[in-house]
């Protein structure tokens, strides 16, 4: 085990992964389904994605069930806390730590527009990257930390579980109550690239996880794919507000 | 004791001094303070998962510990629907996918 360089191969126990990144590829199916440019489809598609998120939130949870009736999780074995608190305590810091989010999501929020252009970020670049960095740091956080430690599975079951809950439960939950908040109900209708580069990006962690390997050669040539991305939409990126 | 807990006290400490950013100064200096305690969010739901294990099962506490890591940008976006930003919410899910997917697989690849 060679840590802290490109020297070694993480390795997974691919078995152990295939449905759930199968099912991050099918997740992905209505949004481009919505998204795809259509003579077939007319107005502004809101009923299908309302349709969609309903799926999408109804698999989530059938998802979800299935989880809690596997026998074990991958990440089980994974790496052992530092310092494990006491029960209560640990439940002190879970109830702390989602108020801080909520009130500090609040604020965040509440000025987010005036102060991309006070610094100087272009909006949707910090849509794509400030906001997920953000709202994400907590699985990058415990993924960077297995994979640290040599537990590929464990990281890749923290990755793979983040992206079909986001795909599925976090996206249907948010069209189906964007009827009820706000003015203008969400849409499952994405720009065609943010639909080519979301659709290529799945099938690429798809090919991964079936080959059960990520080398560093393929480590370093993802980063430059997001790099390129991020790129392009703080060049060229707009929200058309 | 302090020590011990010093991640929870500076994220209650940055949370409130964000809040009286927020309140007093500008929305604009308030949303650049709350990237901080939001950041810290995530150590904070750890720690707390981490004191899960042995008392749920790996299942449930997976769940626990996924269902709060996306409990951030869960709030932050229901509060863009909510402000009327559905594009925001639109490229900020794409991101998360794309971060989680790419930025992390490549990341995981280049600490090994």
């Amino acid at each position: 085990m060679i840590r802290g360089g490109f020297k070694a191969t993480l390795c997974f126990d691919r078995r152990l992964f295939s449905g759930i990144t199968t099912l991050s590829v099918i997740a992905f199916v209505p949004m481009a389904i919505v998204s795809v440019p259509s003579d077939l489809l007319t107005g502004d598609r809101r009923g299908i994605s309302l349709t969609a998120g309903i799926v999408l939130t109804v698999v989530g949870v059938f998802f979800i069930l299935m989880e809690l009736r596997a026998p074990s999780a991958p990440a089980e074995h994974a790496v052992a806390p530092s310092s494990q608190l006491p029960f209560r305590t640990g439940l002190i810091y879970l109830a702390v730590g989602g108020g801080m989010a909520a009130l500090t999501a609040d604020w965040f929020v509440a000025g987010f527009k005036p102060a991309t252009e006070a610094i100087g970020i272009p909006t949707a670049f910090a849509a794509l990257v400030i906001i997920p960095l953000l709202g994400n740091v907590a699985e990058n956080y415990v993924a960077l930390r297995y994979a640290w430690a040599g537990d590929g599975d464990g990281a890749m079951s923290v990755i793979m579980h983040s992206v079909v809950q986001i795909a599925l439960l976090m996206t249907g939950v948010l069209v189906i109550v964007s009827q009820f908040v706000g003015r203008t109900p969400l849409s499952l209708q994405l720009d065609p690239v943010l639909t080519v580069s979301l659709g290529l990006a799945l099938v690429v962690l798809w090919m991964i996880m079936y080959d059960g390997e990520m080398q560093p050669v393929e480590a370093v040539a993802l980063l430059a794919v997001y790099v390129i991305l991020g790129a392009t939409i703080w060049a060229e990126g707009s929200l058309g507000t | 004791m302090i020590r011990a807990h010093s991640i929870l006290i500076a994220g209650i400490v940055l949370t409130a001094l964000a809040g009286v950013l927020h309140t007093v100064w500008s929305d604009t200096a308030g949303t650049i303070a709350a990237s901080v305690p939001l950041l810290l969010v995530a150590p904070v739901v750890a720690r707390g998962t981490d004191a899960l294990r042995g008392r749920l099962s790996a299942s449930v506490v997976g769940i626990v510990q996924s269902g709060f890591g996306n409990v951030a940008e869960f709030a932050i976006t229901i509060l863009a629907l909510r402000a009327n930003l559905p594009e925001v919410v639109k490229i900020a899910i794409v991101g998360s996918l794309l971060g989680n997917a790419v930025l992390l697989g490549a990341s995981q690849g280049c600490c090994r």
